[in-house]
């Protein structure tokens, strides 16, 4: 299993939506590619939302 | 006189009092002569709002000790627990409940809306019953551990605690000293045959018996990690052993985690998982693997899985 496919499952466990992580190539070559997958990864972001914080600090 | 002490169980099973007084006879001293017991909802009639009940809010006697044993699951356990703190000058936290969150904090790793409604609202239930909330107490958002609502001078997890231990604590605290606490991980305290890494590619569920010759004492057996069976004692706090091995593997049975990480903030997912990885266990082949935090769902540790979302448009 790749350890990118194992990070998904891991933020699963753990209760994160598995969309909160992405892999991809881009080559130095393809800006319109690089530009196209931060757009798409900030905009899946910005509609998930904070994580939602449920760990109190220590009183 | 006594040191004054007092205890309190907030969401507990009394496991922990029973353990205390498994103490044996020599909770009798303690009890009688080295602590004086002002508050013990469980094994005392002092009651928070006077004894006839003429107070108006709740009220705990001021201590040098304060016991407190279970999680910290509604309004009722947040009050009890700040009020413990107020009176008490050293707070214990006892049992994995209080420690990390326990059994109760398994409600952390479901939708909690969805769980009210599933243990009020069966087939069967009358139509127009509701989730009670008249004269119960408010739940909170989801279970704690005692460390996370208030601070927390000593932690005793164990699920149940080991008396022993309980009552080391409690006789080194009265004498000024440091307590003498057992090693880190179960593992330092299991006598089981190490052989080296197992010829194991898939983890084995405990439907058959473990391998070892019935009669023959425990450090005759192999270590049930390396036979292939989850054990999580290198994942769990010592503490459980009696008699000279750890209580589950003295039944010739895996060790489950009832007390909880080695590390405060350990996690036994985590570090359990990492360690069957590096014997070549795939990660996904152990389908049950949230199950390894049981007793340790607190600290935001379990949390409900969130269902993968459809393509947005």
């Amino acid at each position: 299993m790749t350890r990118s496919d194992m990070i998904v499952e891991l933020l699963g466990d753990f209760g994160y939506e598995p969309e909160r992580f992405s892999l991809t190539w881009v080559s130095s070559a393809e800006p319109d590619k690089f530009v196209a997958a931060v757009t798409e990864m900030t905009a899946r972001i910005k509609k998930l939302g904070p994580v939602n914080r449920q760990d109190a600090s220590v009183a | 006189m006594g040191v004054t002490t007092a205890l309190e169980w907030l969401g507990s099973c009394s496991g922990c009092e029973i353990a205390i007084l498994n103490i044996g006879e020599a909770l009798v001293p303690i009890i009688t002569e080295a602590l004086d017991i002002v508050h013990a909802p469980v094994l005392m009639d002092h009651k928070y709002f006077g004894q006839c009940g003429e107070g108006v809010t709740l009220t705990i006697p001021e201590a040098v000790v304060g016991i407190v044993t279970g999680g910290v699951s509604n309004h009722e356990h947040l009050e009890v627990l700040e009020e413990m703190r107020k009176k008490c000058k050293v707070l214990i936290a006892l049992g994995t409940c209080a420690t990390h969150g326990g059994i109760p904090a398994l409600m952390n790793g479901q939708d909690r809306q969805q769980s009210w409604e599933e243990v009020y609202q069966t087939v069967t239930t009358d139509p127009g019953a509701q989730i009670p909330n008249v004269e119960v107490p408010a739940p909170l958002d989801r279970v704690y551990a005692c460390d996370e609502k208030v601070k927390i001078d000593m932690q005793l997890p164990g699920c149940p605690p080991n008396p022993e231990l309980i009552a080391e604590v409690i006789v080194s605290l009265l004498e000024n000293r440091a307590p003498v606490l057992p090693g880190k991980s179960v593992c330092d305290t299991c006598p089981t045959r190490r052989e080296g890494k197992g010829d194991v590619e898939k983890v084995k569920r405990f439907i058959t018996n473990a391998t070892f010759k019935p009669g023959e004492p425990i450090d005759q057996m192999r270590c049930l990690l390396e036979q292939g069976y989850l054990c999580m004692g290198p994942v769990t706090a010592a503490g459980c052993a009696k008699r000279g091995a750890p209580a589950c593997i003295s039944a010739r049975v895996p060790c489950r985690g009832c007390f909880g990480p080695v590390r405060k903030d350990g996690n036994q997912l985590l570090d359990m998982m990492n360690a069957l990885a590096s014997n070549g266990i795939d990660y996904k082949s152990v389908v049950d693997r949230r199950s390894l935090l049981r007793f340790s769902g607190a600290h935001g540790m379990l949390r409900p899985v969130k269902k993968r979302a459809d393509k947005e448009d």
